[in-house]
């Protein structure tokens, strides 16, 4: 049995499918964070159950790619049931997608989490008329203390196996617009049934004609990509409330029919068409709940004292700037104790190595690679890793995230980009990869690439280790902060010259500010861990396998060759020609870059064959020349190959520049 | 008057959004249509966002979309 867990962004779907399924997921709090869906398997009274977490989502009108995905996930998906999770504290907003969702003509059961909240808002909710009203069974949980859940699901069971019995329920629309909307769904079905049969072949504008529904496009197809999989009701819903731009890429008699419906909607003289369903939507969610909940003296609330003073336009700032250092202080003392005391032991055990095993043999050159691998991925990226992503999971689910968003929002703006861009660059400083994928919360793709591009300039903590490792350790903090620095200016230089470069277009700031909410143990690990696989599962190995083959190479000798052939690049820079090499190995993983350095200049006391000059132009070059494999990856797929290729070229010019630039001021200093 | 130009604390009613069908599907998905009642909370220094109330879901807004806005004092 397939049941899909849906609802708006921060109503604790995740958390359910926790509950319920374990290990497989992860919640966030900050608005449209949930951009993969997950699945999972329970057992439930002897029923099992696949369980999917789709990602969140406001309405049914597609507006940007995350809900474009879950969107298509709800419409092509054969489900047996849906569970429309709901945060009870937000009641009247979160109605509306119910109310949309009834009209799927699949089995719906309401779901009010956070009845908690609820209740410390002061808000009673008649359960039982609300049930009437909407014509939907509704169940109530606290998912965060695990209540209500496994009886939610049991629920949706028994809805399954009694068959769909849909209660009236209190009409969304009033019956002027209810007329329209049944005349054009008759339309659009006799428009269907009328026109030649058999036109399976989509490709072919004349085919698809053809095709019993209309066809939007590509990115907002509902109930089109599988024609009689949801009723022409739900098609022409989606066709009154979707952009009219939209009308002129559709198939020429369905946007006929569409506008002459748009036209015999009742709309007041400032009220667009196509808005009209939505308002009344929007009115008749009001009266459900101004008929189901009594709103009390809500009780007194921590809450509004904490965002007060964070949320401060002084103390806000001092806040941040507290959190900030608190956090970059927590993870390179915490991640440097570590990384030291783990590099030790790597140390002896390869001085250990030495002695037993005939140091010119290949066995100890195949050995010495695999520790030196192992030793990088343990030693110098697990330490400071760990402990952002554990920082970044606390932030996120706490809400605090949101409130960064709306305290840097007019400085994003200078970089032309608004507050909620503010995520995605942070989360370069953890890794390129996430935050990449964490763009697609923003609305266009100008901004989804001014992001990640800004992101991955921003220094990740492969790149970290590098700087920490190599100038922080040689030459001392202050010149890992400089390094620091210059990467910060250049940053918003880069963002300043992109805004010139291709204005923004976009609205601005516009998410919701969720309620602060104490973290759970279990989901900021669970959420820890899961971003914590990548690096272990896929980075790991090729790590290992990186520094053992370059082990090989050198055993062999061929190392000689590849740096003659980067020699141009290193002699410009003025680094030793051992490290050409190197910098091929960084764009597996930039980390490569550091072992691979140690290893190919045959110590891993790099200040006695580098000078300070020379480590700094390296560290320069490896921070900004190109972004790792695993990055390249994800930008292609999130913005594109010529974005990719031009970002991958700034990047490369930049690091050119700014070494020369480095290595040119450090010559006169 | 426009939301941008609503002082902090005040009440204010929706009345229009001069934007385009993104800004106003935007506006619907947090819950803001015309007619609602807004109580703008407090602003972020230096042109930053607002950050409003409404219907018991508190929304940060940026001051672009804000100038498109159009409100009226309630009260």
């Amino acid at each position: 049995m397939k049941i899909a867990l849906v609802g708006q962004p921060n109503c604790g779907k995740s958390t359910i499918f926790n509950a319920v399924v374990g290990y497989r997921s992860l919640t966030s709090n900050f608005a449209g964070t949930t951009v993969e869906y997950a699945s999972g398997q329970a057992r439930i009274n002897g029923n099992v159950i696949d369980l999917y977490d789709l990602p969140g989502l406001y309405s049914l009108i597609p507006a940007n790619p995350a809900e474009i995905s879950s969107r298509d996930f709800l419409i092509k998906d054969d489900w047996d049931c849906i569970i429309n999770v709901v945060d009870a504290s937000q009641l009247a907003r979160s109605l509306e997608l119910s109310l949309e969702l009834r009209e799927l003509g699949k089995p719906v059961i309401v779901c009010l989490n956070m009845m908690d909240e609820a209740a410390r808002k002061g808000m009673v909710i008649d359960v039982r008329r609300l049930t009437a009203e909407l014509g939907l069974p509704v169940a109530q949980a606290v998912a965060s203390r695990g209540r209500g859940v496994v009886e939610t699901l049991r629920a949706a069971i028994s809805l399954r196996q009694k068959g769909n019995q849909t209660l009236p329920g209190r009409p969304a629309y009033p019956e002027e617009v209810e007329t329209v909307v049944e005349d054009l769904t008759a339309r659009l079905e006799r428009n269907a049934s009328g026109g030649p049969t058999g036109g399976a072949d989509s490709s072919s504008p004349s085919e698809s004609r053809s095709q019993p529904v209309a066809l939007l496009p590509a990115s907002t197809m509902l109930v089109a990509e599988r024609p009689g999989a949801t009723s022409a009701r739900a098609e022409a819903l989606v066709l009154l409330q979707s952009d009219p731009k939209w009308l002129a890429e559709i198939d020429p008699e369905t946007a006929r029919l569409v506008r002459e419906a748009l036209a015999a909607l009742p709309h007041g003289r400032w009220q667009s068409p196509e808005d009209v369903l939505p308002s009344a939507r929007h009115a008749s969610c009001l009266s459900i709940f101004e008929s189901t909940v009594r709103v009390e003296r809500p009780h007194a609330d921590w809450r509004e004292h904490v965002d007060a003073v964070i949320m401060h336009k002084v103390w806000g700032y001092v806040v941040l700037f507290l959190v900030f250092t608190g956090f970059f202080h927590l993870i390179f003392d915490s991640g440097k104790l570590a990384e030291t005391r783990i590099l030790a032991l790597f140390d002896r055990l390869i001085r250990l190595l030495a002695v037993s095993l005939n140091p010119h043999g290949l066995a100890f050159f195949v050995c010495q690679g695999a520790l030196l691998g192992t030793a990088g991925a343990v030693g110098t990226v697990l330490p400071y890793l760990v402990p952002f992503l554990i920082g970044l999971a606390v932030m996120e689910d706490l809400g605090y995230l949101a409130r960064i968003g709306y305290l840097t929002d007019s400085l994003m703006h200078r970089l032309g980009l608004h507050g909620t861009a503010t995520l995605p660059v942070l989360l370069g400083y953890g890794c390129s990869v996430p935050a990449v994928m964490a763009t697609r919360i923003l609305r266009s793709r100008r901004d989804r690439f001014v992001a990640s591009f800004l992101a991955i300039l921003v220094p990740c903590s492969a790149r970290m280790a590098v700087i920490m490792a190599l100038v922080g350790f040689y030459l001392g903090a202050n010149w890992a902060m400089a390094i620091y620095g210059v990467n910060f200016a250049v940053v918003a230089l880069a963002g300043v010259a992109l805004a010139r470069l291709w204005p923004e277009v976009s609205p601005g700031m516009l998410m919701e500010v969720p309620s602060l909410r104490r973290p759970g143990v279990r989901l900021v690990l669970l959420k820890t861990w899961w971003r914590l696989r990548e690096f272990i599962t896929v980075a790991t190995p090729l790590l290992v396998a990186g520094s053992v083959v370059l082990s090989g190479m050198e055993y062999l000798g061929l190392e000689r060759s590849i740096n003659a052939a980067l020699s141009p690049v290193t002699g410009l820079l003025g680094l030793p020609s051992v490290t050409g090499l190197t910098l091929i190995f960084g764009v597996m993983r930039k980390e490569l870059s550091l072992l691979m350095l140690m290893q190919a200049l045959g110590t891993s006391n790099v200040a006695a064959v580098m000078s300070t000059g020379q480590i700094v132009v390296f560290t320069f070059f490896v921070t900004f020349y190109l972004p790792c494999l695993a990055t390249i990856a994800m930008m292609l797929k999130e913005v594109g190959w010529k974005l990719t290729a031009a970002a991958s070229g700034a990047m490369l010019s930049l690091a050119v520049a700014i070494s020369l630039a480095a290595r040119v001021v450090l010559h006169f200093m | 008057m426009t939301l941008y130009d609503a002082g902090e604390q005040a009440v204010v009613r929706l009345v229009g959004v001069s934007g385009g069908w993104g800004a106003r599907q935007h506006l619907r998905e947090m819950g803001l249509q015309v007619g609602d009642a807004i109580v703008i909370l407090r602003r972020a220094p230096f042109g930053g966002p607002l950050a409003l109330r409404s219907r018991g879901a508190v929304i940060a807004v940026g001051r672009e979309l804000a100038k498109k806005i159009r409100v009226e004092p309630l009260k």
